[in-house]
């Protein structure tokens, strides 16, 4: 098990939903994880040399081995609106690049065995390398193109598509309010693809979903959820009910692509989207940083408990 | 669905297509990319500065 001087690191808040689950099923084997992220650091006293991270907390210090005697979990590099409004190039970017430098110093120790490394998190967010992987595993996905024109946009997508952004999803405005930008289905000849240019995003060949399938990898292991598409907007996420409407399946053959696709793809966790049609399954994309707590208990739990063995093995 | 509400005069689909968040939205699973696009603006930052020849 765990060496007392080197526990596991969990990059993210104390406070995060996520990070306090699997924390909490560290401590049921005695063993107790190191928080870090950027507002951690921010708040704490800490030092960083050589191989070893010191947070002097209220309690006591606690260190961390940035060595290969340790495992680490990146959840969250800093929590949700950390330092978010900050002008680029400004006095405050600097002083905010400086802490995630740092942060990044200890989530990006190559030394440590991360269930995901910090640059495959990076890389794999991105939904067109995302779709390749997929196509080098021969897995389905809906045939999609990114392009500046909607001239450019291949014939057989056919006439119905589905347009949603390749980059961030969400955004605080300019009045500081949430937005969020859900997956949208439009006919080819919608006035909105003049806008294509303006901001590169995913266009695919709209596939009717008879079910939604949120699958979670770990590792080797998989788990799938369903939600029936009856009745649903094309993006379930609408939907408030839609989030606490998954039930546990079995899905063999879905699970076991998406374990290899997870592995093409080098990550040690993931999240990720399938819709069942009437002529098979297909891969949507997958978040490698994703949320599961909100699936029925009995998987969510075991997510929890997979991320937490590999943690303590 | 098909959306016919673009926002006029918007000139990119972010514009277009934003609507407010609900509370259920997975807000959380952008911090990544907000962090990465920091590092990527700090990276371009310091690459500008070399360039310039500040250091």
């Amino acid at each position: 098990l765990v060496r007392a001087d080197a526990p596991p690191i969990i990059v993210g808040s104390a406070e995060d939903e996520h990070a306090v689950a699997v924390a909490a099923e560290l401590r049921s084997l005695s063993i107790e994880p190191i928080f870090v992220d950027a507002a951690v650091l921010e708040s704490t006293p800490y030092s960083l040399s050589h191989e070893e991270l010191t947070l002097r907390l209220p309690g006591g210090a606690v260190r961390a081995r940035l060595d290969s005697s340790s495992r680490g979990w990146i959840r969250r590099l800093a929590p949700p609106h950390w330092r978010r409004a900050v002008v680029s190039g400004s006095r405050d970017a600097a002083i905010r690049g400086a802490w995630m430098s740092l942060v990044t110093a200890i989530a990006g120790a190559d030394e440590v065995r991360w269930l995901t490394p910090l640059g495959r998190l990076f890389l794999c967010e991105n939904k067109v390398r995302q779709n390749l992987a997929a196509e080098r595993l021969g897995i389905a996905t809906p045939d999609s193109a990114v392009v500046s024109n909607r001239e450019y946009i291949p014939s057989r997508l056919g006439d119905m598509l589905v347009v949603k952004p390749l980059g961030s999803a969400a955004f605080t405005d300019t009045a500081g309010d949430e937005q969020v930008v859900w997956t949208h289905e439009m006919t080819r000849q919608s006035p909105l693809l003049d806008k294509l240019g303006g901001a590169p995003f995913l266009v695919q060949k709209r596939v009717r979903a008879k079910r939604h399938l949120r699958v979670v990898t770990v590792e080797r292991r998989s788990w799938a959820c369903a939600l029936d598409a009856t009745d649903l907007p094309l993006d379930w996420r609408r939907h408030d009910d839609a989030h606490m409407a998954f039930v546990a399946t079995s899905e063999p053959s879905v699970e076991g692509e998406a374990v290899r696709l997870a592995e093409e793809l080098g990550i040690g966790y993931s999240s990720q989207d399938w819709i069942v049609s009437s002529s098979g399954a297909y891969f949507l994309d997958l978040n490698p940083a994703g949320q599961w707590l909100f699936l029925p208990n009995a998987v969510a739990s075991e997510v929890t408990k997979a991320i937490a063995l590999w943690l303590a093995a | 669905m098909t959306n016919t509400i673009a926002e006029s005069g918007a000139s990119n689909l972010y514009d277009a297509l934003a609507e407010p968040a609900p509370p259920t939205a997975e807000k959380g699973d952008t911090i990544l990319t907000a962090a990465k696009e920091t590092i990527d603006n700090d990276r371009e930052e310091a690459e500008g500065s070399v360039l310039l020849g500040s250091r």
